[in-house]
């Protein structure tokens, strides 16, 4: 009732005051207050009515424990140290109010085991400081006791030095040296998971891969000219034209690191005669299953040779572009495609 | 002619979020002489910079200030990016734009707030930063934090924006203009304000120029200065900047010069979302800083001025950073002398003092 009298009260103040004072510019802000009368309050009843995060907020670092090899590189990247490590005892520690949820370690971690959480931690009255259980010193993961060490089978492909976090390894392909800064080694493995010829390890010389014969060679009846051997050759020796159908090896420049064998999808390259059999070629191309495809794209981006239009319920492949390299099947998520052979 | 009181303005008083001391000499009710001092606030971020590897550093420089946080990190940046001659991708100087154009909306729409408050019209004060909430919002969906937002790296932007959340958030600026623009009205004509502010510290073009001012403060006052006009970040050029000037130099000016700013960054944003160009947002950054870089900012306060020095090794030989409010108190007690006791809160508000900034 009362708040009845109040809005008839504004009601004819405010025709008064448009009637009178217009040029005079008092009650300017008579719009805005009325509306606020009829209007739902602009707050809300925190905590009754929770509010919703957004996928970026950042709230809170949490830690899948399985995963972590321990390298420190999230308690190297903490601008206030609220990170520690200790892989001898197997915990990784986080201080939580000293964390200033700037996801620099999510960023960085080689492993991403971490992750910025979007709800907050609950309120506390006391500093809370999270422990979270790792394998401990030489338990998993590709870190042991040693030194970073590689043996002869080094190709000096460089891959090595790319996925280094710390850029602690240093490989010259001309000079065929490769050198590491042990002081700036981390130990963090991602190295290992990347050499092509697994020369690489911590403490002993490595598992030793047997040494390939004789200069690369391809099975042209096989091929398919898709280019994906050319285009992840670390030494760029490899040089593919699909139109004029040819395929060519710089023998000098190749480092027989095995890169293409291991990218090739037909599996039609090999060292000296060691060429892998392969069926005969038969073109096939990827044919969708629409009530699996989640229209994501993947396909579209994976294809190297722009063969696939990804649109939102309607994936289009342009079949005279496939060379049926297969690249989109194993790009796809959720396994739509598969390939066929065209008849 | 009365007796001289000397009466002390702060470090706490009700206007002021941040401490910083004057103090009044008055005759009667005329402020006649001022002496400010500050250091209540100084917390060795300066120093702190020499002791962290530079890309932390990022994080320690956008808390230098609340307010304008991301215009900070975009100049710690772009002066260690000089010094290591480091080019952006296109992409992100666009990201970065039309960022700390929105942090300019936020900025003052919460100095709106403030000095509505100031001159005790609390309802205006809480309806200006009920719509700075919307802008708050845009900043959380976007970089993932209200007001320090952690995006700006050494090399780029540490996240891309996608296309659709940039409309979007151009379509949420569009919708909230009217709101702002009827909040704006009142400041410019109801008579309840023009009271207040119409002729009250009065600094006129050749006091400013003199006094070094910058930012609205000086725009207030009729001089043309805006780093964004230079173009030597950021893609104003592209995007055809004109900066906002008044020429009475009154407390009125002053916050008109920051009204029709509010309108100009959202058309900014505006534009800058139908031109930004698709690609990378970071390039990747290896090596120590050698060398030095001097980047000035338009930051919603006025001029910062950014000064980054390496000798080759992790950490920042030097790390300087001068703020607008420390080039603004001079003007400030030019415009505070012959003032009303009364009039004080406001005239202190209306350089958009930033204490935290001035002191580090």
């Amino acid at each position: 009732m009362s708040k009845l009298v109040i809005i008839i009260v504004l009601v004819v103040a405010a025709l008064i005051s448009s009637a009178v004072t217009t040029r005079l510019g008092f009650f300017k802000f008579k719009k805005t207050v009325l509306g606020s009368i009829f209007k739902d309050t602009a707050c809300q009843m925190y905590p009754v009515v929770q509010k919703e995060w957004q996928e970026r907020t950042r709230g809170a670092v949490s830690i899948d424990g399985n995963n972590c090899i321990g390298c420190g590189i999230c308690a190297k990247v903490c601008p206030t140290d609220a990170i520690e490590v200790d892989k001898a005892n197997g915990t990784w520690t986080i201080e939580r109010m000293q964390c200033v949820q700037c996801s620099g370690c999510v960023d960085n971690c080689p492993k991403n085991c971490l992750t910025m959480e979007n709800q907050y931690t609950t309120p506390d009255v006391t500093k809370t400081v999270d422990t979270v259980a790792i394998p401990a010193k030489g338990a998993a993961g590709g870190s042991s006791d040693g030194d970073l060490v590689c043996n002869d089978t080094c190709v000096f492909c460089g891959l090595c030095a790319k996925a280094c976090p710390e850029d602690a390894i240093k490989v010259d392909r001309k000079a065929k040296s490769w050198e590491v800064d042990k002081e700036a080694c981390i130990k963090c493995g991602a190295c290992i998971d990347k050499c092509p010829k697994k020369s690489l390890s911590f403490g002993e010389g490595g598992e030793s891969a047997a040494a390939e014969d004789g200069p690369l060679s391809c099975d042209l009846e096989v091929c398919i000219y898709c280019g994906l051997c050319a285009k992840n050759c670390p030494a760029d020796a490899l040089e593919v034209d699909r139109k004029a159908k040819s395929w060519k090896v710089d023998e000098d420049a190749c480092i027989k690191c095995g890169v293409c064998l291991e990218k090739c999808p037909k599996k039609c390259l090999g060292f000296g005669s060691n060429a892998a059999a392969a069926e005969p070629a038969k073109k096939s191309i990827p044919v969708l299953d629409e009530e699996k495809c989640v229209y994501c794209a993947a396909c579209e981006n994976a294809c190297p040779e722009a063969a696939i239009s990804a649109e939102v319920d309607n994936w289009t492949l342009d079949a005279d572009k496939c060379v049926g390299c297969e690249a989109c099947v194993g790009a796809c998520p959720a396994v739509a495609l598969e390939m066929k052979s065209v008849d | 002619m009365g007796k001289r009181t000397i009466i002390p303005f702060g470090p706490q008083h009700p206007v002021l979020p941040e401490p910083i001391h004057l103090d009044l000499v008055v005759e009667d009710e005329t402020v006649v002489d001022v002496i400010p001092s500050i250091g209540y606030i100084h917390r060795g971020l300066e120093k702190l910079c020499e002791t962290k590897d530079y890309n932390k550093m990022v994080y320690v420089i956008e808390r230098i200030c609340g307010i304008c946080s991301f215009g900070h990190g975009w100049g710690a940046c772009a002066s260690i990016e000089g010094a290591m001659d480091v080019k952006i991708p296109e992409r992100a100087e666009y990201l970065r734009t039309i960022l700390h154009e929105l942090s300019r909306i936020h900025s003052h729409l919460l100095w709106l707030g403030l000095l509505a408050d100031a001159f005790g019209f609390e309802s205006l004060f809480n309806h200006c930063w009920r719509v700075r909430e919307t802008v708050l919002d845009l900043f959380e969906k976007n970089t993932g934090g209200r007001v320090i937002f952690s995006i700006c790296k050494i090399g780029g932007m540490r996240k891309d924006i996608s296309d659709e959340n940039l409309k979007e958030m151009a379509s949420v600026l569009n919708g909230i203009k009217s709101e702002i623009k009827e909040l704006t009205d009142v400041f410019i004509a109801d008579a309840s304000v023009q009271n207040r502010m119409v002729g009250v510290g009065v600094l006129t073009k050749e006091q400013a120029e003199e006094l070094c001012t910058v930012g609205p403060v000086a725009r207030g006052s009729g001089i043309d200065q805006d780093i964004r006009m230079n173009d030597d970040h950021g893609v104003y050029g592209e995007l055809g900047f004109e900066p906002c000037i008044e020429e009475a130099g009154d407390c009125m000016a002053r916050t008109i010069v920051r009204i029709r700013e509010l309108f100009q960054s959202i058309e900014l944003i505006e534009k800058a979302v139908e031109k930004i160009p698709a690609g990378p947002v970071d390039v990747k950054v290896s090596g120590n800083v050698n060398g030095e870089c001097i980047t000035r900012m338009e930051q919603p306060r006025g001029e910062a001025y950014y000064y980054a020095k390496g000798a080759g090794t992790k950490f920042l030989k030097r790390m300087r950073v001068r703020t607008p409010t420390n080039m603004n108190i001079p003007g400030l007690v030019q415009m505070l002398k012959g003032c009303d006791l009364a009039d004080v809160p406001i005239l202190v508000l209306t350089i958009d003092p930033c204490i935290s900034c001035t002191e580090r």
